[in-house]
Parts: structure tokens; C-alpha cells; sequence
């Protein structure tokens, strides 16, 4: 018999798992064998003074919590994590397991899972207490004199945003903003309305200036007919001078109302292109075609102003 | 009646409405005071003009479905706008700084034993012991039984914190109970 065949055997020989005939060959081996004897006598008599037991329940514990500090980590801080989802049965079947076996093994989550229970037990009874007998009269008495206000979102919004000190301020500019987007954008349906706007206006103008014309042209010739009838003769050169220069100055008027209409073209396009210095050109220019058209210093007609080009 | 009719009424000027509603709400507005103010003589006070607040904007509550939680955020508004307006008076008597500071901390420690008479005073105790924003979130939530959606609204922050917070602060809180209690909270009434 081979030495290995009697160590694979030997287990079952010394607890009387084998058959008769296997046991006395493996007897006999052992009779023959001086080391598979001295084994098997040691193996018997270590049986005999050292019975099999089981280890404590707190040798096991210090075991799993040394060995788990050796390779994971406590798994405490994972469990107290899920502990709230696990009283409240908010978790997976295996994760309650793998938590409902920790809790098994680890008495201070167990007692924490215990007050997580008991807490939501009765935490909700804290929502109520009694103020006292005479808390409704006074509540009810307190609000006698006075009424639920009707409508009161839109009268506070109202007055929110009236009250705002720059309102004044706020309201020309965000109008203006809105103004300047609505005929500036590209596709605004709102963008020819500076265009047609100048054009009432140039047409105003004209319309005005001949209204003018034909009320102050009569007045005129009625004015110079009574004077040369007063004066005769002595002032038909006094006459002449005053019709050149009614002549003269009626070239500068139509002068002048063409620069405004030219600059109130050019106004139009600053503000299509969003070009701040060129309106602001075009209005000073309009301011002074203004000026000589209607202002004190008629005699001195201003400079033309040059727009500049100027990045929208 | 249902609440949906009991606020149309109230709307309407009707007093016995009124009062009704004031009756069936009292105990949850009153609590709530008490958690946010501690004391239950200013808790009454406090009560009393979340009431006013309440009878005067009965019009912004449309929905009779969202009034409770349109009720705790005004409680909790007025109850911090009490808060605000305590620290920003000083005491009346002439008292030193750090000894008026020393009398508002020594406030809840005074009641530590009577608190510690039963388990909802020591609930009282763990629940000042947490952080304001665990403290709101487990009262909200867990006390008042809000959903998480309402809950982050009133708290002005997202959903996502009000869950994570939400389990963490309970677990705070069963710490402190376990810790207050000695161990012995989850296995009887503690006296």
C-alpha cells in the first residue's frame, strides 16, 4: 500500500467512515510503516486530549471586525447610511438582507436602526400641541377688525413697482430699449417705421412751409402795395433791396430745409444701424438746421456736420 | 365641511368659518412655533400674527390642496421674522452683552429637566441639538409630513439635498437620542 493512499485515508480511519476490509488493510500499512504508524498514533492520541469545539461568538466577532479592518473597513458607516431607507423599506431585497445581517451581528446599529424606528413612529405626533383654551378667542378676536384683502396681489405688484424711486428713470429707458429693438432687428416687422415716420414728417414740413408761403405771400404784397402807394417812387429802391434779400434768404430757407431733411436720413439710418455717433450726429446737424431755419443766429448758418463712421 | 369650502367661506368674511379653520389648524401652527421659537409664551404670540398673516391672504391661496403647505411657509417666515426681530432688540434691563448672549443660551438648558421627563421633551432636546438646515428638514418633513418637492420649496434649495439631508439628518438625530438617552431610547419610555 502506498504511504499516500493511508494519508488520504487517514480521516476517515480515525473516524470509522470505512469499510472493514479498508480498515484493517490500512491497520496493517500502518504496522508495516513505521512513519504512517507514528502518524496515525499521533493523530489518535491528539484526538483523544483535544476534543473538536467551536470558537466563541466573541472570539468570531473580534475575528470578522479585525479581519475587515485588515481588507475593506468597518462596514458600519455603510449600513448606518442605509439604515434610514432600511426602516423605511426603502431599499433593494438583497441590500435589506446584507443590512438586516450586519444589524444581526452589530449592536450599536442595531440600537440605532431601533431609535430610527421608533422615531418615525413618533416624530409625526410632534406636529400638534395644544396653544391653550383661549387661543382661538384671541386669534378670532384679533382679526375682527379686520377684512381678507381682495385682489391684493395685483394692487401690492402695482405698488411695488410704482413705489421703485427710479421708476421715472427705468421706464423711458426699457421703452426706448424696446423701441430701438423693435425697428432695428432684421426681421421686426416693426423696421420700415422709422422710414415711414420721417416720411410724414418730411411731408409735414413741406405741407407746412407752402401753407406758410401762400398766408405770408398775400400779406406781403398787400403790405408792399400800401407802402408803395404811400411812398410812391422814394421806395421802389428801398423796395428792390428787400425783395433781393426776401430772395436771399428764401434760397437759404430751401437750403436749409434740405440739409434737415438730409439729416433727418441720416437720423433714420444711425438708428437702423444702431449707430450711436451717427445719430448723434444727425441730431446735432438737425438741431442746427433748425436753428437757421427758425433760431436768432439765422445770419451765421452753421457748419455741416460730417457723420462719422463708427462700429454698430 | 371640506377645507376647500371652509376657505371660500372664509374669504367671503364669514367669522364662524373663521373660526373654524383656526380651530382645526391651531395645534399644528402652534407647534410649529414652539420648534422654531422654543418658548411657548412667544409661540403663542407668534401663533396669533401667523393667523393675522393667514386671515390677511386667504385671496393667495387659491388651491385648498396646497393650503397646508402654503400655511407652514408663512409659520415659518413669521416665526423667522420673530427670530430676526428678537435678536435685534436688546433686553429691556440694563444687562451686560455677554450676559444677555449667556441668558438666550441658558434658555433650553433650563428646561433640560423637565424635558428629560418623557421621550417627546427628549426628541425636543435631540432636535435643538441638530444643525438649523437638519433641524427644518426633519421638521418639515418627518414632523409635518410634507412631500420632498414642498419641503425644498419652503427651504429654497433642491430636492436632491432635502433626500440626501433628509437620511442623514435622521441619523443625526437618532445619534443624539441614543446619546441623550443613554442607550435605552428604542427599549422603553425614558424617565
Amino acid at each position: 500500500m502506498q504511504c499516500d493512499f493511508f494519508v488520504t485515508r487517514l480521516d476517515a480511519l480515525l473516524t470509522g467512515d470505512l469499510d472493514d476490509a479498508t480498515r484493517t488493510q490500512l491497520q496493517t500499512h500502518a504496522a508495516q510503516c513505521e512513519r504512517c504508524g507514528t502518524l496515525l498514533g499521533a493523530m489518535q492520541a491528539g484526538a483523544a486530549t483535544t476534543p473538536p469545539s467551536m470558537p466563541a461568538a466573541a472570539d468570531t466577532e473580534a475575528f470578522v471586525a479585525r479581519l475587515l479592518q485588515r481588507t475593506s473597513g468597518s462596514a458600519c458607516a455603510r449600513a448606518q447610511m442605509e439604515l434610514p431607507d432600511w426602516v423605511d423599506g426603502g431599499l433593494a431585497a438583497d441590500e435589506t438582507d446584507l443590512v438586516a445581517l450586519h444589524l444581526q451581528h452589530c449592536g450599536g446599529c442595531a440600537a440605532l436602526a431601533t431609535v430610527l424606528g421608533a422615531l418615525r413612529q413618533e416624530l409625526p405626533a410632534l406636529a400638534h400641541a395644544e396653544p391653550g383654551p383661549a387661543f382661538t378667542a384671541a386669534v378670532v378676536a384679533a382679526t375682527r377688525t379686520l377684512r381678507p384683502r381682495r385682489a391684493v396681489r395685483w394692487f401690492e405688484l402695482w405698488q411695488q413697482l410704482v413705489g421703485r424711486p427710479r421708476l421715472a428713470l427705468e421706464l423711458p429707458t426699457a421703452a426706448c430699449f424696446v423701441l430701438m429693438l423693435l425697428c432695428a432687428l432684421p426681421f421686426s416687422p416693426f423696421r420700415p417705421l422709422p422710414q415711414q415716420a420721417l416720411a410724414v414728417i418730411r411731408v409735414d414740413a413741406v405741407t407746412v412751409l407752402q401753407s406758410a408761403a401762400t398766408q405770408v405771400g398775400p400779406v406781403l404784397q398787400s403790405n408792399a402795395a400800401r407802402v408803395w402807394a404811400a411812398s410812391g417812387g422814394r421806395l421802389e429802391s428801398a423796395v428792390a433791396a428787400r425783395r433781393r434779400t426776401y430772395a436771399r434768404e428764401h434760397v437759404e430757407t430751401v437750403a436749409a430745409w434740405s440739409a434737415l431733411r438730409a439729416d433727418m436720413a441720416e437720423a433714420g439710418a444711425g438708428i437702423r444701424s444702431l449707430n450711436v455717433a451717427r445719430l448723434s450726429h444727425a441730431l446735432l446737424a438737425m438741431g442746427a438746421d433748425l436753428r437757421r431755419l427758425f433760431g436768432a443766429d439765422a445770419a451765421s448758418p452753421p457748419a455741416t456736420p460730417q457723420p462719422e463712421g463708427g462700429s454698430p | 365641511m371640506d377645507l376647500a369650502t371652509l376657505l371660500e367661506r372664509c374669504r367671503e368674511g364669514n367669522e364662524l368659518a373663521w373660526e373654524a379653520l383656526v380651530r382645526q389648524h391651531q395645534s399644528r401652527v402652534y407647534a410649529l412655533a414652539t420648534h422654531y421659537v422654543g418658548n411657548t409664551e412667544e409661540a403663542r404670540d407668534v401663533a396669533q400674527e401667523i393667523f393675522i398673516r393667514i386671515y390677511q391672504n386667504l385671496q393667495r391661496c387659491e388651491d385648498a390642496e396646497h393650503f397646508v403647505p402654503w400655511m407652514i411657509r408663512i409659520a415659518r417666515n413669521a416665526c423667522i421674522d420673530h427670530l430676526r426681530r428678537r435678536h435685534a432688540r436688546p433686553p429691556a434691563q440694563d444687562v451686560p452683552a455677554s450676559e444677555s448672549h449667556a441668558l438666550v443660551e441658558r434658555a433650553p438648558a433650563a428646561d433640560e429637566t423637565w424635558q428629560a421627563q418623557g421621550r417627546q421633551r427628549l426628541l425636543h432636546l435631540a432636535l435643538a441639538a441638530l444643525g438649523e438646515l437638519n433641524r427644518e428638514i426633519i421638521l418639515l418633513r418627518e414632523i409635518q409630513g410634507l412631500s420632498v418637492q414642498e419641503t425644498a420649496q419652503i427651504l429654497g434649495v433642491p430636492e436632491g439635498t432635502v433626500k440626501s439631508r433628509g437620511s442623514r439628518a435622521r441619523l443625526e438625530l437618532a445619534r443624539k437620542v441614543l446619546a441623550l438617552s443613554g442607550g435605552q431610547y428604542g427599549s422603553g419610555p425614558v424617565h
